[in-house]
């Protein structure tokens, strides 16, 4: 009996594959006139931005359609104004700078724009989100930007003027660090208790009237959220891709929590888009194959993975006592053959980074030490060190044997497969890497802030106008700020620090740019790779540009279009 | 019975106030706390955000404050506000619950009205070709994973054949009325399925390991003596008796129902409470947890003695006073 069991399921499992008798998915998910974007994780509040908590990067995504944004950001890196007349700059005098190191920046609101219950969209509305966002008793999770500002000022509903406590450089792309909400619909409960507004039925429910090209229509919690055209919306009265009429009559974003079933959603093409968080980045790559195996690839689905903004690396903590040594540093990445890594895990579409900045950045430097795979190097500068082999074969100084702990997040099948790698290429130079993994919450809540670990592994999320005040900067270890490593260079802290302020671009360009170089030379990291994550559509649908940077795949959501 | 009834619903007072100490203390004793998700990856968040929002939360006062400003807001029946959803804790476990009972019982249901005949017929006719394929299908379905059957399932039915949705919960602009829930019902078909499955297997094997046992005994074979119609023998002697350890795996099987299906409900992205529970312990969202967990070990203390009072009404040797 246990063998026909065994001949029953075998056979079940041959048969599976040759049942493809389907037609290929080429027709729209649900109606010709609907787009369905498969997502991971449901955001907590699509009207807050800062809120604590929000799986931000979703809630953008859905956000982006119901709010008309200030500025935006295009899939070529360039900034356009959508809801202002234009970008304020030093030139034409509405950005000016004033005495004691202060500035005044001046905003032009386009006319027309109207919240979705009929009201006008006005510089209050803005000066109410930033006195929120500065509020102590308001649980936001970002408000380094608009504790900058000083004070603003409406002269009239549709000019805004910011004064500026000190110099800040992106003061040009956000008027006060936050946006705006609608000062109409929650002042009275703000003034209740500003703690409690996350919790508003506007930004958790139906009840969220925005003022984009869509609306929301329906939200299930723990299922979808769907958006429809909002027919009222000023094309005329925007810039940028806003000006474009919507053609998509309605949006639905559906909360697929497990990998499997959304790869098993494109196959099956009851989703039309996915987004980056929707299916790892190894899974992506076999559901290319697979695509591309059974000729669906091009013709049904179009797969894109851009190397973006996220940053893997390896923290080195510069306080262990091997690790203080910059040539122990520089060993360790030196004995790591970090290109086959990105080979043999990623095919290559994951590249290689030589410090945190990728290729796209402004201030990016192509010009910095680089570590190229060379264990007999490595090798020489661990004997400068020195180090000699131990009984074992470690290496050892006085009497210290060179073993390091290896620490990520449990779990992450793509980092522990880096892992192994790195564990089994510094045995070679004489280096042990012990292994210790633990669950996201105690790796991020505990043992990073404590800097308890010699080498942690995770991965820095930047934006294009990211800089390197705060996590490289000597004054901002934990608990002042994210400095995990330890790491402190008074050049680089002067630098990093000097950078938000800098306004000239090109000059803080400069900056950056020394400031990588500084890096290289002491690696108090291990840089890994910029991180890739698939985004896919259906071939039919036209006009989907991901941009590869932090803004969502919905930022020209009203290009959209079926080919007919 | 009615002072035994009592006399239990009143021992539960207290066991409810101990676990929900234990069920805090557990929480809280957990590594890590809301706030630290925010600092993950995250270069713009600063210490003194954290600071403010494990104030806001009141995550600084000592375990004991704690415990009480909850248990205080509790017994007025107000469970606080989900950190992850923003919406009352209540108003979301019922929601919740609502979806899940809406698998469970149905697949409840299925198993029990399969898994009964097919027990009592595979004790009736045991080594015979029905028993073996009973058995087959019974020992597959308490080895198979339930994600892994979940995933099978979606492959065959909604990859290859493309006849029901690969997961989700409903057709987004289907119309109110008949067209909803027979759009429901097909999204529901899988997961019910592999529920449904897995418990079934458990059912049928207990159902038939106690009608053999019950079919051996001198009772069943002085019936049959005296000249019963084995159709009667079958009903009033053997099953009656039978099913007394049924019963009891049934009734204990209730809980089950309410608290949703984890796997399953992920697999199938299904906004149940057991998928709830998960993402509120991994996401921090401890007035969920507490709650959701709360709420489940009532359920098990009430199932223990529905249970017990099913005992005594199939058992006439059992009595409670």
């Amino acid at each position: 009996m246990r063998n026909g069991g065994r001949i029953l399921t075998v056979g079940m499992l041959l048969v599976l594959p040759g049942l493809a008798l389907a037609a290929p998915a080429v027709r729209p998910a649900v109606a010709p006139d609907t787009v369905v974007v498969g997502t991971q994780q449901e955001p907590a509040n699509i009207g807050i931005l800062f809120c604590d908590g929000c799986t931000m990067f979703v809630g953008t995504m859905i956000a982006t359609p119901l709010f008309v944004p200030v500025v935006e950001l295009t899939d070529e890196w360039k900034w356009q104004p959508v809801a202002v007349e234009k970008l304020p700059n030093l030139k034409d005098g509405d950005w000016k700078l004033l005495p004691g190191g202060k500035m005044e920046v001046t905003w032009r609101l386009r006319r027309g724009l109207r919240w979705q219950d009929g009201r006008p969209l006005t510089a209050e509305d803005f000066i109410f989100a930033w006195r929120v966002n500065v509020n102590p008793r308001f649980p936001s999770a970002g408000r380094d930007v608009s504790e900058r500002v000083e004070n603003i000022r409406a002269p009239d509903p549709y000019t805004l003027v910011v004064q500026w406590k000190k110099k800040y450089a992106f003061a040009n792309l956000t008027v006060n660090g936050v946006g705006y909400l609608p000062r109409h619909l929650l002042a009275g409960a703000y003034q209740r208790d500003p703690s409690k507004l996350p919790q508003n039925p506007w930004g958790t429910s139906e009840q969220t009237a925005g003022t984009g090209p869509y609306r929301i229509v329906e939200w299930r919690k723990g299922s979808s959220i769907t958006l429809e055209r909002w027919d009222r919306f000023p094309y005329e009265a925007v810039g940028g891709s806003w000006r474009a009429r919507a053609q998509v009559r309605r949006l639905v974003f559906r909360f697929v929590p497990d990998t499997n079933t959304q790869v098993a959603n494109v196959l099956a093409g009851t989703v039309d888009v996915f987004d980056e968080t929707a299916i790892p980045f190894v899974q992506g790559l076999e559901l290319e194959k697979r695509l591309q195996r059974e000729g669906r690839l091009g013709q049904e689905w179009v797969l894109r993975a851009e190397p973006g903004l996220i940053w893997e690396h390896v923290d080195l903590n510069v306080d262990n006592f091997h690790l203080r040594d910059k040539r122990v540093r520089q060993a360790l990445v030196y004995g790591i053959n970090r290109e086959l890594i990105v080979q043999q895990l990623f095919e290559g579409k994951q590249p290689v980074s030589h410090g945190p900045f990728p290729p796209k950045h402004y201030g990016y430097n192509p010009n910095v030490k680089k570590y190229p795979y060379d264990p007999a190097r490595a090798r020489q500068l661990l004997a400068e060190a020195g180090y000699r082999p131990g009984p074992d074969g470690v290496l050892v100084k006085d009497g210290q044997r060179l073993s390091l702990t290896f620490m990520t997040t449990a779990g992450n099948r793509t980092r522990e497969a880096v892992q192994q790698i790195v564990q089994q290429q510094l045995r070679e130079i004489g280096v042990e890497i012990r292994i210790q993994n633990q669950p996201a919450r105690v790796y991020f809540g505990e043992t990073l802030p404590s800097r308890k670990f010699d080498m942690a592994m995770y991965a820095w999320v930047f934006n294009p106008i990211s800089d390197c005040e705060g996590i490289f900067t000597g004054d901002t270890l934990p608990p002042q700020g994210q400095n995990y490593t330890g790491w402190k260079n008074e050049e680089a802290t002067r630098l990093c620090h000097a950078v938000p302020e800098e306004l000239d671009e090109a000059q803080r360009a400069r900056m950056l740019r020394r400031f990588q170089q500084i890096y290289a030379e002491e690696m108090p990291v291990i840089p890994l790779y910029f991180r890739a994550d698939y985004v896919g559509w259906k071939a039919l649908l036209r006009n989907l540009r991901p941009t590869g940077a932090d803004s969502p795949i919905t930022w020209n959501v009203t290009n959209w279009a079926w080919a007919r | 019975m009615t002072r035994y009834l009592a006399r239990r619903l009143l021992q539960m007072v207290p066991l409810v106030f101990g676990i929900s100490v234990v069920l805090f203390l557990v929480l809280v004793a957990a590594p890590g706390d809301p706030t630290d998700l925010l600092l993950a990856g995250n270069p713009r968040v600063r210490a003194e955000d954290v600071r403010l929002l494990r104030k806001i939360y009141g995550l600084d006062d000592p375990l004991h404050v704690r415990y009480l400003k909850w248990l205080r807001a509790a017994v007025r029946g107000d469970f606080g506000y989900s950190r992850i959803y923003k919406v009352p804790v209540m108003d979301l476990v019922a929601e919740r619950l609502t979806n899940s009972l809406s698998l469970t019982l149905p697949s409840f249901l299925l198993a029990v009205a399969v898994a009964l005949p097919v027990g009592i017929y595979s004790a009736l006719h045991q080594y015979s070709a029905v028993d073996y394929a009973a058995t087959f299908f019974a020992f597959f379905g308490v080895s198979v994973p339930a994600f892994w059957f979940g995933i099978l399932l979606i492959y065959l039915f909604a990859v290859q054949l493309r006849w029901l949705p690969p997961g989700g919960f409903s057709t987004p602009g289907v119309p109110e009325g008949w067209p909803m829930l027979l759009d429901r019902i097909r999204y529901m078909v899988l997961p019910v399925l592999v529920l449904s499955f897995l418990s079934m297997a458990a059912l049928t094997r207990y159902t038939r390991a106690s009608m053999l046992e019950v079919i051996r005994q001198d009772y069943i074979r002085t019936a049959r003596a005296k000249g019963l119609a084995e159709s009667v023998v079958i009903t009033k002697h053997a099953l009656r008796n039978a099913l007394i350890p049924i019963v009891t795996v049934f009734a204990l099987l209730i809980p089950g129902l309410f608290a949703g299906a984890p796997l399953t409900e992920t697999v199938f992205s299904w906004p149940g409470v057991g998928r709830l529970l998960v993402e509120a312990v991994l996401g921090g969202d401890y007035a969920v947890a507490q709650a959701a967990l709360l709420f489940l070990s009532i359920l098990v203390l009430l199932a223990n003695l529905l249970a017990d009072v099913a005992y005594a009404l199939l058992d006439p040797r059992i009595r409670y006073d």
